[in-house]
C-alpha cells in the first residue's frame, strides 16, 4: 500500500479516534509511570538509606566504646575488625570505620586497602556539620549508596562510619517492576486498542453507512434506509438521516411533479421561453420557442447563435430589456416575435442567469395594421363621396350647371347617389360596430331555410335579368328550420347575392343553394360564375374594406364591408362563413347557420 | 479555524508522545559526580621501626643503672633497654606505702643489694607513671612526679619491691610486684650493661658511705665511668619533610586548605572548616599545628592522651626517630598538658643544633584530641652514613672539668650520656657528650675537646648560677 492509501486509511475518523486514545493513554500511562516510579524510588531509596541508618546506628553502639577518645590502639583497631566481621551486616556493602581524623581505621574485608587512608567524604559529618550524609555515586557502571553516619561518645564525635551499599539490587527491583507495569501497559494498551476499535467502529460504521448512503443519495436513489441499531446519538442521527431521506424523497417527489407541471406549462405554453445561464448557455427552454423561432434549440447552446439579431447580447444584463424580432417566413409570409429579456438576480444584485420569454405577436401587429388601415379605408371611403358631393355642390353653387337643367340633375343625382352610398358605409360601420359590441338584437326565430332562400331569390331574380345573368336557386327540400333572426339573414343574403351579382358578368349565373349537412347546419352557398378573386386575397377577403380591386369595387358601389357583415351574422348565429374562388370561373360562399332542432345525421 | 486547532493539538499530542517516550527511555536516576577524589593516602614520613605500639614504650625511662651488689652498669635504650621496660610495665604494683628508707637503707641497696633503677631525665607525673605499669593499682596521689623507679630484692618466688621516687618531695613509695624470672633478667640486665661505673655522691672520690647520706634525704647518686667511654659520632643525612605531605597528615581535606603567607618564609595553612591551622617557617623548617576546633573542657588522663599522641603520631609515622617521653608540662591556663617527646639516638638523646630549632623534641598537646604539634621538618634516618670512633670524657675529666668552673656534684642534678647535634652541609653530626643538668634545670654539654685532649663545655654555661 502505497503511503497516500496509509494516509487514506489513518484520515479517517476511526484510526483518528484509536491513535488519540492510544496516544492519551501512552501519556497518561507514561505520567503514572513517572510518578509511580519516582514514589517508588523515593520509598526504596528511603527504606535502603534508612537500613544502612539502622545498621550504621547500631554499629555505632557497638564500636564507638573501641573509640573512645585516649583508648587507641592497634589492638582495639583488631577489635573494631573483628567487631565489623562478626557483625550481622550485608556482606555486599563496604563499611568503614573512620576515626575523628578522616581516617579509615577498619574495613570490611573487600577494602584493606583503604585502611589507614583519608576519606574526605565524611568531613561534614566528622565536623558536626551534618547529622548524617548520604550521597550516590556511580562506580563501574553500577551505583553505590554511600551512607556515613557519626560515632558519638558523651556526645562528641570521635569518628564516623562509612558505608557504601550497591544499589543494583534495588534497581533490579524497580526495574522488575518497571517490566511488569510496561507489560500490564502494553497490554492493557493493545486491549485498549482493540476495545477503542471496537468503539470507533460502532459510532463510524453507522457514520460510514450514512455517508454511503448519502452518496447513494447523491446518485438519485432514496429507496434505501440506515439501518437504525440503537437509540443512542448514532441510532438518533440515523433516524434523522432516514427521515431526512424520506422528506427529501417526499421533496423531491414533489419537485419532479412542480417540474412536470412546469414542464408542462413551459410544454404547452403560447410563449416560447428560453433559460440562460449567466455567460448566456441555454438550460431551459420549451418546444414552443423553437417553433417560434423555427430552429432546433440545444442545451448550452449559447443564445447569441439562437437569436437572429443582428447585434449580439451584451452578458450580463441587469435589466429587463425588450426587443422584437421579425423572421420571415416562406410564401412571404412573416413572424413578429416580441422577445422580453428578464435577469435573474440573487440578493446580491449579482446576475446569475436570464429568461427570455418569446412572444408571437404577429396577430397583434396585423391587427393593429388592419386597424389602421381600417381607419384610413373609413377615412378614405367617407371622404371619397364627400369629395363628390363637395365638388359637384360647388359646381351646382357657382351656377354653371345650374343653367343646364339636364345637368344639374345628374349633378344632383350623382350628390344623391354617393350620399346614398355614405349612408349605406355608415350603416355598414354602425352594424358592424354593433355586431362587434355584440350589442344587435337577434330576434332569432325558427324559420324555414327554403322561405327565407326562396324570398332571396326573387329579390335579385329582376337584377339578374336586367344584367342578363342567369339565376338559379337549388334547395334541397328536406331543410331543417333554422334559428336565426329574419333580417340578419336576409341582409346577408343580399350581401353575398349582390357580390355575386356585381361581380359575375352578363350571360354568366348566379346559383342560390342550400343544403342540410351532416352535423346538423345547414349549409347556403351562393355560387357565381364571375370574376373570381386570387387565392392570395382569399384569405383576407372578409377583411374589412378589403378589396380585391379597389377601384372597381368602388365603382360598383361597394362600401367593402359586405363580406366583413356577412362573416359576422353568420358567426353571430353560430355558424361559419368560407370562401371559394378561382380566378376569371367563379366564386362560391358558402355559410352554415344551425338549425332549429339540431339532428345528426349518422352516416 | 477550529479544525487547524484540533490538528494541531492531534500534532502536539503525538510529539509530546514521542518526546516524553524518548525522555523516559534515555532518563537515568540521578546521583552525584565520583570525579572527587574521596580517599587520600596519608604520606608516612618515618620509619615504622620506630613506631611506639605502647605507651610504656614512649615513656620508658630512657636510663636503666643496674646495681649488683655494688657494682654498677648503665642500660641505655637498646634491645635489653626494652626488655627490662617490658618487664617492669608487666609488674603489678600490690600494697603501696610511702616509706622513708634510712641511710644505712639506702647504703645497703646502692652498696650490697641487687636492683634495677630505672631513671627518667625529667620527672614525669605520676599519671603517666601509671600509664607505664599494666596494673591498675593506684599511686597514692600526694605523689606527683616521679623520678626513679628502684627495683630490687631477692626475687624469691619473683616477688621484688618497687621504689618509686620523687627527687623533688623526697618521698619513696614502696610497692611489692611479681616480675618473672627476676634473677636471670638481672642477670641479663648485668650481661647488657655498659662498663662499670663508678659512683660519686658528695664528691670526686667514687663511692657511697653510710655517713655520707643525710638522714630522711634521698640519695642522689652520679654514676660516671672511670675512663673515657668509646661512643661513636655519628654523622646522618638529613632528611626533609614536604609541607605539602603535612597539609595532607593534619587537614582533613587537604583540598580545602588555605595558604597565607604571615612573614618572610612564615605560612600558615587553615582549614576552615575543621578550625585547623599550620604555622609553617620555611627558615628554621619548623611546625606548629594547631586543633582548635576540638578543645575540650575536660582533660583526659595522662594515660590517655599519651595515647592519643600515640595513635596521631602512628597514623602518619611521626615518629622519625626513637622519641621517649622527656617531660610533661601542664598549661594550667588552658588546662592542657605538653608533652615533649626527646630524639634518642644510639640510646642517648640528641640535642640541638641550634639552627634547627625543635629538630631533639618533638611537642605535642593532646585532650580529646591531638590539639598543638611542634616539631621540625629535618630528620635524620634510622641509619648513619658515618660512624667514627669517639669517647666521653671520664669521670676524673668531667670533675676536673667541674673543679675548673668550681663546681661540684651538690650543683647538678644529673649528668648523662648524651649526643649534641650541629649541621654541616646538610649533614647532621652527633658529638657523644656528658650531658650535665643543674639544679636550675640548666644544662651543660661536656665533650672531648677537638684535640682529644681534655673536655671543653657546649651549652649552657659551667656556672648557671
Amino acid at each position: 500500500m502505497n503511503p497516500v492509501k496509509w494516509f487514506k486509511v489513518f484520515n479517517s475518523v476511526q484510526w483518528k479516534m484509536v491513535i488519540i486514545y492510544v496516544l492519551l493513554l501512552l501519556i497518561a500511562m507514561q505520567l503514572i509511570g513517572v510518578y509511580f516510579f519516582q514514589k517508588l524510588e523515593d520509598t526504596f531509596y528511603a527504606s535502603f538509606e534508612n537500613d544502612l541508618k539502622k545498621q550504621a546506628k547500631t554499629l555505632q553502639e557497638v564500636v564507638k566504646y573501641n573509640m573512645a577518645p585516649g583508648t587507641e590502639s592497634d589492638k582495639q583497631k583488631r577489635e573494631i575488625d573483628e567487631i565489623l566481621e562478626k557483625f550481622p551486616l550485608d556482606k555486599s556493602n563496604t563499611v568503614q570505620i573512620i576515626d575523628h581524623e578522616s581516617i579509615v581505621i577498619a574495613t570490611t574485608n573487600s577494602e584493606n586497602s583503604r585502611k589507614g587512608q583519608k576519606n574526605i567524604r565524611v568531613n561534614n559529618v566528622l565536623q558536626g556539620n551534618k547529622e548524617s550524609i548520604t550521597e550516590v555515586i556511580q562506580k563501574a557502571g553500577n551505583r553505590y549508596m554511600l551512607y556515613t553516619y557519626p560515632i558519638k561518645h558523651d556526645g562528641e564525635i570521635i569518628g564516623a562510619i562509612h558505608m557504601e551499599a550497591p544499589m543494583q539490587e534495588m534497581y533490579r527491583t524497580i526495574r522488575d517492576i518497571n517490566k511488569i507495569l510496561i507489560k500490564v501497559t502494553v497490554a492493557s494498551m493493545v486491549g485498549a486498542s482493540f476495545l477503542m476499535i471496537i468503539l470507533a467502529r460502532t459510532i463510524t460504521n453507522p457514520i460510514k453507512e450514512i455517508t454511503e448512503q448519502a452518496t447513494i443519495m447523491a446518485e438519485g436513489n432514496f429507496d434505501r434506509k440506515v439501518t437504525v441499531k440503537s437509540d443512542d446519538e448514532i441510532g438518533k442521527l440515523a433516524s434523522s438521516f432516514n427521515h431526512l431521506a424520506q422528506h427529501l424523497r417526499n421533496a423531491l417527489s414533489q419537485n419532479e411533479a412542480e417540474k412536470g407541471r412546469l414542464q408542462s406549462v413551459l410544454t404547452n405554453m403560447s410563449d416560447g421561453v428560453i433559460a440562460t445561464d449567466r455567460k448566456g448557455r441555454v438550460i431551459v427552454f420549451n418546444r414552443r420557442a423553437e417553433e417560434m423561432l423555427n430552429k432546433t434549440i440545444h442545451h448550452k447552446e449559447d443564445i447569441n447563435d439562437i437569436l437572429p439579431r443582428s447585434h449580439p447580447i451584451i452578458l450580463p444584463l441587469t435589466e429587463e430589456r425588450e426587443t422584437f424580432v421579425e423572421l420571415d417566413l416562406e410564401d412571404d409570409a412573416f413572424t413578429i416575435i416580441k422577445i422580453t429579456f428578464t435577469p435573474v438576480l440573487r440578493a446580491s444584485r449579482e446576475t446569475i442567469g436570464l429568461i427570455l420569454v418569446l412572444q408571437d405577436v404577429t396577430e397583434e401587429e396585423k391587427l393593429d395594421r388592419q386597424r389602421k388601415e381600417f381607419v384610413a379605408n373609413v377615412s378614405h371611403e367617407l371622404r371619397t363621396p364627400l369629395t363628390t358631393i363637395k365638388s359637384y355642390l360647388e359646381a351646382l353653387d357657382e351656377g354653371g350647371a345650374m343653367e343646364e337643367p339636364e345637368l344639374a340633375s345628374r349633378f344632383l343625382q350623382v350628390t344623391r347617389q354617393e350620399a346614398e352610398r355614405m349612408t349605406r358605409l355608415i350603416h355598414d360601420l354602425l352594424q358592424l360596430s354593433r355586431l362587434d359590441a355584440k350589442n344587435v338584437q337577434f330576434h332569432k326565430q325558427a324559420l324555414q331555410p327554403k322561405e327565407i332562400l326562396q324570398n332571396a331569390g326573387d329579390r335579385f331574380a329582376f337584377q339578374c335579368r336586367q344584367k342578363g345573368i342567369r339565376f338559379q336557386l337549388s334547395i334541397e327540400d328536406n331543410l331543417s328550420r333554422i334559428y336565426a333572426d329574419r333580417d340578419q339573414i336576409h341582409q346577408l343574403l343580399d350581401n353575398l347575392l349582390s357580390n355575386a351579382v356585381k361581380y359575375t358578368p352578363e350571360g354568366g349565373c348566379v346559383t342560390l343553394s342550400a343544403q342540410q349537412k351532416r352535423d346538423g347546419f345547414v349549409e347556403v352557398a351562393v355560387s357565381d360564375t364571375g370574376i373570381g378573386i386570387p387565392k392570395k386575397d382569399l384569405e383576407r377577403i372578409f377583411e374589412r374594406f378589403y378589396r380585391v380591386d379597389k377601384a372597381r369595387s368602388r365603382l360598383m358601389g361597394g362600401t367593402g364591408l359586405g363580406l366583413s357583415i356577412a362573416k359576422e351574422i353568420a358567426e353571430a348565429h353560430g355558424g361559419s362563413i368560407h370562401m371559394e374562388s378561382e380566378l376569371e370561373k367563379g366564386t362560391t360562399v358558402r355559410f352554415t347557420l344551425p338549425s332549429c332542432e339540431p339532428e345528426v345525421n349518422q352516416p | 479555524m477550529i479544525e487547524h486547532m484540533k490538528s494541531l493539538a492531534l500534532v502536539f499530542l503525538v510529539t509530546a508522545s514521542i518526546i516524553q517516550t524518548l525522555l523516559l527511555w534515555y532518563s537515568s536516576p540521578s546521583y552525584q559526580d565520583n570525579r572527587i577524589t574521596a580517599f587520600e593516602d596519608i604520606p608516612q614520613i618515618g620509619h615504622k621501626d620506630f613506631k611506639k605500639h605502647e605507651i610504656h614504650e614512649l615513656a620508658a625511662p630512657p636510663e636503666i643503672l643496674v646495681h649488683s651488689k655494688g657494682k654498677h652498669q648503665r642500660i641505655l635504650p637498646s634491645e635489653a633497654h626494652q626488655t627490662l621496660v617490658e618487664k617492669l610495665h608487666h609488674a603489678q604494683l600490690e600494697n603501696l606505702n610511702e616509706i622513708t628508707p634510712s641511710s644505712a637503707r639506702w647504703e645497703r641497696l646502692i652498696n650490697k643489694e641487687s636492683g634495677l633503677e630505672f631513671r627518667f631525665h625529667h620527672e614525669l607525673p605520676t599519671g603517666v607513671i601509671k600509664g607505664f605499669f599494666k596494673g591498675k593499682e593506684t599511686i597514692p596521689e600526694e605523689i606527683e612526679n616521679i623520678n626513679r623507679i628502684w627495683v630490687f630484692g631477692e626475687g624469691d618466688q619473683n616477688r621484688v619491691t618497687i621504689w618509686l621516687i620523687s627527687d623533688r618531695t623526697q618521698t619513696v613509695t614502696q610497692a611489692t610486684a611479681l616480675i618473672q624470672d627476676y634473677k636471670s633478667l638481672l642477670n641479663s640486665a648485668k650481661q647488657a650493661g655498659s662498663t662499670a661505673l663508678l659512683p660519686f655522691y658528695k664528691g670526686e672520690k667514687p663511692g657511697l658511705k653510710k655517713e655520707d647520706i643525710t638522714e630522711e634525704t634521698i640519695p642522689r647518686i652520679t654514676y660516671l665511668p672511670k675512663k673515657r667511654l668509646k661512643v661513636p659520632h655519628l654523622t646522618y643525612k638529613l632528611e626533609q619533610i614536604k609541607v605539602e605531605h603535612m597539609k595532607m597528615i593534619l587537614f582533613r581535606n587537604p583540598n580545602y586548605v588555605k595558604k597565607t603567607e604571615l612573614s618572610d618564609q612564615s605560612f600558615i595553612y587553615t582549614e576552615l572548616e575543621s578550625l585547623r591551622n599550620l604555622r609553617y617557617d620555611e627558615k628554621k623548617k619548623n611546625m606548629i599545628y594547631k586543633n582548635t576546633g576540638t578543645e575540650s573542657e575536660t582533660s583526659l588522663p595522662h594515660v590517655k592522651e599519651l595515647n592519643t599522641i600515640n595513635a596521631f603520631m602512628d597514623r602518619h609515622n611521626g615518629w622519625t626517630g626513637n622519641y621517649l617521653l622527656q617531660s610533661v608540662e601542664q598549661d594550667k591556663n588552658n588546662n592542657l598538658n605538653n608533652y615533649r617527646f626527646q630524639l634518642y639516638v644510639e640510646g642517648m638523646p640528641v640535642f640541638g643544633p641550634d639552627n634547627l630549632p625543635g629538630f631533639d623534641t618533638i611537642r605535642l598537646v593532646a585532650s580529646q584530641r591531638v590539639t598543638e604539634y611542634e616539631r621540625s621538618l629535618f630528620f635524620s634516618p634510622s641509619r648513619s652514613e658515618i660512624k667514627k670512633p669517639d669517647y666521653l670524657p671520664s669521670a676524673e675529666e668531667v670533675f676536673d672539668s667541674l673543679k675548673k668552673q668550681n663546681l661540684n656534684l651538690s650543683d647538678i642534678q644529673q649528668i648523662y650520656p648524651g649526643y649534641q647535634a650541629a649541621t654541616e652541609k646538610k649533614q647532621l653530626k652527633l658529638k657523644p657528650v656528658w650531658v650535665v643538668i643543674f639544679d636550675n634545670e640548666k644544662q651543660g654539654f661536656l665533650e672531648i675537646s677537638d684535640t682529644g685532649r681534655g673536655t671543653q663545655w657546649t651549652g649552657a654555661k659551667p656556672n648557671p648560677s
